[in-house]
């Protein structure tokens, strides 16, 4: 259970099956709930639509014809307040730098561990202290 | 250089180059001059209304009603002005209410300089010249006064009110006299204004200077004292006149020197450096995360040395070095350690994750899958085997991958064409059979 006591509806967007099924662990470990799954970056626009969760965690490098950025650019286009997290390696500062021009509101280098995304939830959605 | 800047520097014979210095100083004025746009207009609006009711006993004449209505108008959106960037001034630049300023204040003075033209004598062309030459040094000396300090925006356009002064006083018989007291008012009046704001500005100038010094001498003396190498550069990548000791034992002076030259920064590096720093100095909000894609440690001289970036109020980055050659040493010893560790746990705790990467390579390696892909989508997969799970999976084969995949992705399969990613698989295929097997 996290520390802030917020329980967010997340997305997921990643190529890589094992990614997600890590990313999952940890979320429902953290309290979350997981309310969509997607592969690629045309997968990703449609599901956001549907769903439309708190915080959507996407992978910068996918297959087809949308990458990361170009997900997290046209998702930001239409929800403005959409929190979007990047999930990235070493090495792709350049297109990091892209997804936050972009809208993307932070990014988590991978490996991904649940200290990490407790961190990264919790500087976005705690509240300020009065 | 902005145009308020500009206008500012003509006015109080301030360089280019201080005001450029003391942005702190504009900022502060821009706040200052918007303070004070509503009292200033409602001043003004009196002033109008005086004017008229003066001058109908002269000249009773509909165009002084016109010209009021159209002045109240340009008052009430100076005011209004006022009042939204009072609710919005954080969301747009300096610049963009600089401009907005001065073109609402050239409003007001071209309303005002319209009066002139009311009572502009067409029968004579001396007359007309001299209109003529006086309304443009008004129009200039208002138009800075008033961008500066609104409050002495009255006593500069009284200059305007010469013709009428002049026809009112024809008329009571003693217009010399009258006008030249008028004048020797003005002239008296705009050397105090003029001394008063050289004073003000030179004694602000100090101030700024003062604050800048010690605040610089605090930090040189507390950074000195750290024994860390640090560095104070600009959005164009030099280094200011401020670092630290220990800077100049490692690179002697480093003022005026490129960042990038001086931490030995290839060029597509530079241009990344060069890119984030401008985006932390444009965007507030995420100035830190731009700061956090900037290379974290640097080799020099055969020493490893950690960077840390911090933003500066002034728009400046300061870059603190701290040697780290040993820790580097121990890290990459710990790190080849705690891989092998993490193969380990992760085969015991975690096997389902393990064998299944396992078996995803294997689909992936089989001859009749990988040589239907074309470069991209090899690029990609090879790319995804190199995340976390696999690093801890295998030793130095990952690794190959992990800094192959280090490449741009779009420019990755220009540079491996396929024939060298099937051979590189084949490699990984044959390897991994080895290993696991």
């Amino acid at each position: 259970m996290n520390d802030t006591n917020i329980k967010l509806n997340v997305m997921l967007v990643d190529d890589s099956i094992l990614i997600l099924r890590i990313l999952e662990d940890i979320l429902k470990e953290l309290g979350h709930s997981v309310v969509a799954k997607a592969k690629n970056g045309k997968e990703a626009i449609e599901l956001y639509k549907q769903h439309n969760p708190d915080m959507l965690l996407l992978d910068i490098t996918m297959p087809g014809e949308f990458n990361g950025i170009e997900v997290c650019r046209q998702i930001k286009s239409n929800y403005p307040d959409g929190v979007i997290i990047m999930c990235t390696s070493h090495g792709q500062e350049s297109m990091v730098r892209d997804a936050i021009k972009a809208g993307a509101k932070s990014y988590i280098l991978k490996p991904v561990n649940k200290l990490t995304v407790t961190k990264h939830i919790e500087q976005i959605f705690s509240k300020p202290k009065a | 250089m902005s145009l308020f800047n500009k206008l500012y520097s003509i006015a109080y014979g301030v360089s280019h180059t201080k005001l450029e210095k003391i942005s702190l100083d504009r900022a502060m004025l821009i706040d200052m001059s918007y303070s004070e746009v509503i009292m200033s207009n409602i001043k003004l609006a009196f002033m109008s209304l005086v004017t008229i009711l003066v001058f109908w006993r002269v000249i009773p004449h509909e165009n002084l009603l016109a010209w009021l209505a159209i002045a109240y108008f340009v008052y009430a959106l100076k005011i209004f002005d006022a009042f939204y960037f009072r609710k919005h001034k954080h969301e747009k630049s300096s610049t963009y209410w600089e401009n907005r300023f001065m073109l609402l204040t050239l409003a007001v003075i071209i309303v005002w300089n319209a009066f002139i033209f009311m009572f502009f004598p067409h029968d004579n062309i001396e007359k007309q010249i001299v209109l003529t030459v006086l309304i443009i040094m008004i129009t200039a000396c208002g138009t800075t006064a008033l961008a500066a300090y609104q409050k002495f925006f009255v006593p500069f356009q009284l200059l305007m009110l010469y013709p009428l002064v002049y026809e009112y006083t024809k008329s009571t018989g003693h217009a010399w006299i009258l006008i030249a007291i008028y004048t020797a008012f003005v002239i008296l009046n705009s050397n105090k204004i003029h001394g008063i704001l050289l004073k003000s500005m030179k004694s602000k100038e100090l101030e700024l200077k003062q604050v800048e010094f010690e605040k610089n001498k605090k930090i040189e003396e507390l950074l000195n004292n750290s024994g860390e190498s640090f560095m104070v550069f600009d959005e164009n990548l030099k280094i200011g006149n401020l670092y630290s000791a220990t800077s100049k034992e490692i690179f002697g002076n480093p003022t005026g020197r490129d960042i990038c030259d001086l931490l030995n920064m290839e060029t597509d590096l530079c241009k990344h450096f060069g890119e984030c720093v401008k985006d932390s100095i444009e965007s507030s909000a995420q100035s830190e995360i731009f700061l956090s894609l900037l290379p974290k440690e640097f080799k020099i001289k055969s020493r490893y040395f950690n960077a840390r970036y911090s933003k500066l109020f002034d728009n400046k980055i300061m870059l603190i070095l701290s040697d780290s050659t040993e820790t580097h040493k121990l890290n990459q010893q710990i790190k080849h350690d705690k891989t092998i560790v993490d193969l380990v746990k992760n085969s015991i705790t975690d096997s389902a994750n393990f064998f299944a990467t396992i078996d995803e390579f294997n689909e992936f390696v089989k001859p009749d899958v990988w040589q239907t892909y074309d470069s991209s989508a090899l690029y990609r997969i090879i790319h995804t085997h190199t995340k976390e799970h696999l690093i801890n999976l295998a030793l130095s084969i990952p690794l190959i991958a992990y800094m192959i995949s280090r490449k741009s992705y779009t420019t990755i399969p220009l540079l491996y064409p396929k024939k060298k990613l099937l051979n590189y698989t084949h490699f990984l295929n044959q390897a991994f059979i080895k290993i696991f097997t």
